[in-house]
């Protein structure tokens, strides 16, 4: 063995207690690392998953304006399509089934090729024998496994459908299986085969919308675009989503923060990292003064230590990776059990590994340590043999005010970054803009430690201060031991505050998507199903029973329109102000101050509110006026509020219905909000609106609240996996405090040995130490909050809104704030409790012996 | 009898009394009638049209078999039981050679809004893009997948219909109800495009002309099958000089061969002599097991059929050309194109063999 590896292993040996616990550092900052990455993608994957079923699977939907159905004869042409990857045929009718006339919706598809476009139900059929079934089976259907329990249906039982005034038996064939059918959207579902379907009503041949699955790499728009000059005239084809694009981008905005996060998390470990590193090699300074002083050289100072680090950064990335790897299976296992238990879904939460992953993990632990050391060898290096044997020195060589005017420029850097961030790459530069605030807080630590104590020195008196000025200034003293584990702190709490402001975020998000999506308890369109029906319109007259009849306690009119505005087509929507008013069911961005921003539409002004996107995109604001043509000539309304909406690109206009029918001079509308008093179930809310409409009145009946509450039901589930991997952020923090605290203990054995001798009691030691454990916590936790904010700052307004156009709703989280602040002190106090037992023990004699160490 | 069986696992759990009884039966003395009898027969539940052939790549050498590019195309109707319950169309699609490994595709249909369907009256049946057709005397051929490639041909039948067993009446089992009726137009000339499939070996994604031969089966009847069978053997060899054979061997659950097994020689001359199983030997030289399925397929046969003095060595060109169709017809085979040398005569020639039923 080589003297220089001999004396490693050797020094490793020697302190095996310590060996471990640096290499456990390192394992566990790389292990956190490495779970939080892989837990937070499974995470996003698996609710992405979720809200792909809401939004549908079709890349465009081909439909007609008018009365609804259309030639099927339109189909086959787009199978031969260069670019489609699948084309399915839909029809639709809506009916009650039952003697609780619970209303449902009955598709009709291709039953043999339908599983490309919606894979629910063929994988149950086909294993079994009745594969043929739904072709050779007339009047059979498959439904929901919800719908079949809540009716009390099994297979094989066969039921009354009350659709269009006939009455027809059905069969129940089986149930769909998938992970479409979990969802309330699609709850209230059968499945027919498609020319089974048309036997019940007749209509042969007759479709009301085709989906189509493109080929990938196919541009949606291009492709629509291309469709739409080959429709017949009264054809409409239209890219799936109004719906899909946005839960897309929402989903590319959660995946961005959590890896932002991620990267967050990589900091904390790379304190511990430091922490640990640091404290091993710092009892090699001794050595190194006593090598050199027999002769060896700088050279092999330095490398003694490069090479201590780069062991300690492999030893921990080797024991890290798998812990890791074993830390993100645990987690990904309980996403996985949520989703089945919630949904009953035979999916599995994929374990989202990537070699790069892994690999930056361990880059981190090897890189980190070897950082850790750099310093520290080229100091001990340098520095007379004789000085290197006094530990003092290296605090009166770290200077405070140096780094912390280093820092302040980091900082200044990072605020201007956050003020002017590089737009082409809002992604990298909030990333660098949110490193260089941990960064700057880290170096700034040290001597905000001072001025700390100075403050409190000035503020506060001998006696009542006592403990705490003691306390700060043994921290002040210890700076270079203590900053890693305050910094560390800092950061996770810095973490824990932003994840949480961010999942707040996102679930508020995707609250609004998904009000914005289905509003309101209840809503009634023609049959043939929401996505599509935007162009059919229904009567006015028909509906004017509604509003205050009995069970039914407001209802909204909607309509839309498409104006080109900026460049882009814009949807004008026509509301019933007064019932946005009175249900207050927008979350606004911004309004004028004083000023109700549904109020003045209500009066009549000729006022309007607008979504976010719009008024990002135009530069728009509260106060500022629009105009955009209408049938009657152009229009100017004052924009008195905007809101929170996801649901178009473009943006929307909400004006009230009285201006619309004006300027619009057709009174129809396309679908009706209904909202019921809270003593209503949705079945009551349903039998109360068939009651308020003409008997001939053919409508559809779907509910809101169960597919919200579901979504958000996932959400939180699937995020909870976040916060425990934050506890153990947090932990590993603790874990650097709990190191800086025994190596504070161990560089002041003589001190406390002293203070022994001098006649304090052994539960005095304990305080002290344990007081200054806690005041670490409060310090780092100060640190993190501000920390915390200022990250979310960034990714709300740098990340989010220039990769994006939109922000997330920006919510301080006091509570949390609280609650981290006690339980950061609390948990401090706790990793304290050894080094301070271990102080309350330093035998009294051999400490106070000068050259005990 | 070929790919007739194929249907076997859909239709065995739906066919019933009241489907026989809808459709017609083959029975001998059939009054054919071309090019009406190319097209479809919708008086007989079961219907299939199969395209296989040797495409060379033009400037290519022909004399290296791996320059030829291989093709399968099929088209599968299928009626189902029960008044409204309409049909079933399958396809397949297959390519393998000049440097392409061998691919294939399949698909599903109904039917039921013009993406499938055969024509009555003149030959023309497609599955959403895939279509064969007959315009005049030309058959036109089209097909394009992504990972199989696509091909464009045009092609022209040099001979009159072999009409296969008793004039086209084949039968397939004892029983009178067992039996199809089933023609095959061994030699077409065709010519046209072949585009590469999209795989990572695809030297070029442009479209190469071609030139080459096609054999053409079509059958139709309805779906009475004999008891205890496991699966079929094919052959459709194009021999050196000039002859052809079509020969196929139904296969017991012990694996002997049904008395009904038959084929059909085919002279150079337009001469047609019907072959029974007592005429020929046929030995397997090897074998083959696939990955995929398990199932282990004879690789390779040397046959004999002495009272003409024809001796064959068939070797299958590629290992791999199983399909595992469970998005169609839900059946495991083999088709492949395989080298023909006979005794006595230079050169080698190409041909498919198909084999079904070893996966079980």
């Amino acid at each position: 063995m080589r003297p220089l590896t001999r004396f490693v292993y050797r020094g490793w040996l020697s302190r095996p207690g310590r060996t471990l616990l640096a290499i456990g550092g390192v394992a566990l900052g790389v292990a956190v690392l490495l779970a939080v990455r892989t837990a937070n993608f499974s995470a996003i994957e698996a609710f992405g998953r979720t809200l792909e079923m809401v939004a549908g699977r079709a890349d465009i939907e081909i439909f007609a304006e008018g009365d609804g159905s259309f030639d099927g004869r339109e189909f086959a042409r787009f199978t031969r399509m260069p670019g489609v990857r699948s084309a399915a045929p839909v029809y639709t009718l809506a009916g009650q089934v039952g003697d609780s006339l619970r209303g449902v919706r009955l598709l009709g598809v291709d039953m043999a090729r339908d599983s490309q476009m919606r894979p629910w139900y063929s994988a149950e059929l086909r294993e079994q024998d009745d594969y043929l079934a739904p072709f050779t089976q007339p009047r059979s259907v498959l439904m929901t496994p919800a719908l079949a329990e809540e009716l009390g249906f099994e297979k094989g039982d066969r039921f009354l459908f009350h659709h269009a005034g006939i009455l027809d038996t059905l069969t129940l064939l089986g149930l769909l299986r998938g992970e479409d059918v979990s969802i309330a959207q699609t709850r209230d579902i059968m499945v027919m085969d498609l020319p089974r379907a048309w036997e019940l009503e007749g209509h042969m041949g007759r479709l009301h919308r085709i989906d189509l699955l493109l080929k990938p790499g196919v541009d949606v728009n291009e492709a629509a675009e291309a469709i739409r000059a080959s429709l017949p005239p009264g054809m409409r084809a239209e890219v799936a989503g109004w719906k899909r694009p946005q839960a897309k981008k929402m989903l590319a905005s959660f995946r961005l923060n959590l890896t932002a996060l991620a990267f967050v998390a990589l900091l904390v470990a790379g304190f511990l990292v430091f922490q640990t590193v640091a404290t091993t090699a710092l009892e090699r300074r001794k050595n190194a003064g006593v090598l050199r002083s027999i002769g060896a050289s700088k050279g092999f100072i330095r490398r003694m230590f490069l090479l201590e680090g780069l062991w300690l950064g492999v030893a921990g990335s080797v024991v890290g990776i798998p812990l890791g790897l074993l830390l993100a299976k645990g987690a990904v296992d309980a996403v996985t059990r949520t989703v089945q238990s919630v949904y009953l879904l035979e999916t599995t939460a994929q374990l989202f590994l990537t070699w790069e992953t892994i690999l930056s993990s361990a880059f981190l632990g090897i890189v980190v340590s070897l950082g850790s050391v750099w310093p520290l060898a080229l100091e001990a290096s340098r520095v007379p043999p004789r000085e290197s044997m006094s530990r003092q020195v290296l605090e009166d060589r770290m200077r405070p005010r140096k780094l912390a005017l280093f820092g302040a420029l980091i900082l200044l850097l990072a605020a201007i970054l956050t003020r002017y961030p590089f737009k082409a790459f809002p992604v990298h530069s909030g990333y660098a803009t949110s490193a260089l605030y941990i960064l700057g807080v880290a170096l700034v630590t040290p001597w905000l430690l001072g001025v700390l104590h100075r403050i409190i020195n000035l503020l506060i008196g001998w006696r009542l201060g006592s403990a705490l000025r003691l306390g700060l200034s043994v921290l002040v003293r210890s700076r270079h031991r203590i900053t890693p584990a305050i910094a560390a702190l800092a950061t996770a709490v810095a973490m824990w505050l932003s994840v949480d402001m961010m999942v707040r975020s996102f679930r508020l998000t995707v609250d609004t998507w998904v009000r914005g999506t289905i509003t309101a308890d209840l809503i009634i369109t023609t049959e043939g199903g929401m996505s599509v029906r935007k162009d059919i319109l229904l009567p006015l007259e028909a509906f004017t029973n509604l509003q205050g009849a009995p069970g039914i306690e407001d209802v909204d009119h909607f309509r839309t329109a498409r104006v080109p505005y900026d460049g882009l087509p814009t949807t004008i929507a026509m509301v019933d102000m007064g019932s946005v008013h009175r249900q207050q069911r927008l979350h606004f961005a911004s309004t004028i101050r004083d000023e109700s921003p549904t109020e003045p539409i209500v009066r009549g002004e000729p006022a309007c509110l607008i979504t976010e996107p719009l008024a990002f995109r135009a530069d728009l604001s509260p106060g500022d006026t629009i105009h955009f043509p209408t049938p009657s000539g152009p229009a100017a309304l004052r924009i008195t509020g905007v809101f929170y909406d996801y649901s178009s690109d473009a943006g929307m206009v909400l004006v009230d219905r009285p201006w619309f029918i004006e300027k619009w001079q057709d009174d129809r509308i396309e679908s009706i909000a209904v909202y019921i008093p809270d003593s209503l179930s949705l079945a009551e809310g349903r039998l109360a609106i068939r009651r308020a409409l003409p008997k001939d009145v053919q409508v559809e009946i779907f509910t809101n609240n169960e597919l919200r509450s579901s979504v958000l039901e996932t959400f939180d589930n699937t995020f909870a996996i976040t916060y425990a991997l934050e506890a153990v952020a947090i932990m590993v923090a603790l874990l650097a405090v709990g190191g800086g605290m025994a190596s504070l203990v161990a560089e002041r054995r003589r001190e406390l040995a002293i203070l022994r001798s001098m006649g304090g009691s052994k539960v005095q030691l304990m305080k002290r130490v344990l007081f200054e454990s806690g005041l670490i916590g409060a310090i780092g936790w100060g640190l993190g909050s501000a920390l915390g904010v200022v990250l979310s700052i960034v990714l709300t307004f740098v990340v989010n809104r220039y990769s994006f156009g939109w922000s997330l709703a920006l919510i301080v989280p006091w509570g949390q704030i609280a609650l981290s602040g006690g339980l950061m002190v609390a948990a401090a106090l706790l990793a304290g409790a050894v080094p301070a037992v271990h102080a309350s023990r330093i035998p009294v004699a051999q400490g106070v012996r000068v050259d005990s160490e | 009898m070929k790919r007739f069986l194929l249907l076997l696992p859909i239709l065995i759990f739906t066919t019933t009394s009241a489907s026989a009884q809808d459709f017609k039966r083959p029975a001998p003395g059939y009054e054919w009638s071309f090019p009406r009898d190319h097209a479809n027969h919708s008086d007989y539940a079961v219907e299939w049209w199969y395209f296989t052939g040797h495409l060379l790549p033009e400037g290519a050498d022909p004399d290296d078999m791996e320059n030829w590019i291989n093709l399968e195309l099929t088209f599968f109707r299928n009626s189902l039981p029960g008044e409204g319950s309409g049909e079933l169309y399958f396809s397949h699609f297959a390519t393998s050679g000049n440097g392409q490994p061998f691919a294939y595709g399949e698909a599903i249909a109904r039917g039921i809004l013009g993406e499938a369907g055969s024509d009555d009256n003149m030959m023309k049946v497609w599955l959403d893009a895939w279509e064969a057709s007959l315009i005049d005397t030309t058959f036109v051929l089209e097909a394009y997948d992504d990972d199989v490639g696509g091909i464009r041909l045009t092609a022209t039948a040099t001979t009159t219909p072999v009409l296969h067993g008793e004039d086209g009446y084949s039968p397939k089992g004892p029983g009178d109800a067992e039996a199809s009726y089933y023609y095959s137009l061994p030699f077409i000339d065709a010519t046209g495009w072949y585009l590469p499939g999209a795989d990572e070996n695809a030297t070029s994604l442009e479209p190469i002309k071609v030139t080459g031969r096609l054999w053409m089966d079509h059958e139709f009847g309805n779906q009475q099958l004999g008891g205890g069978l496991v699966g079929w053997d094919w052959w459709g060899l194009e021999l050196p000089g000039g002859d052809a054979l079509m020969f196929y061997r139904i296969r017991r659950g012990d694996g002997e061969a049904i008395p009904q097994s038959e084929g059909t020689f085919i002279g150079r001359d337009g001469r047609r002599e019907r072959i029974h199983l007592d005429q020929i030997t046929i030995e397997p030289t090897g074998s083959w097991t696939s990955e995929a399925s398990g199932a282990t397929y004879p690789f390779g046969w040397s046959m004999t059929i002495p009272s003409k003095k024809i001796e064959l060595n068939v070797t299958p060109l590629y290992e791999d050309q199983e399909l595992r169709t469970d998005g169609s017809t839900r059946v495991t085979y083999y088709e492949g194109a395989v080298e023909v040398t006979r005794k006595g005569v230079e050169g080698s020639t190409l041909g498919f063999v198909e084999m079904v039923g070893y996966d079980r």
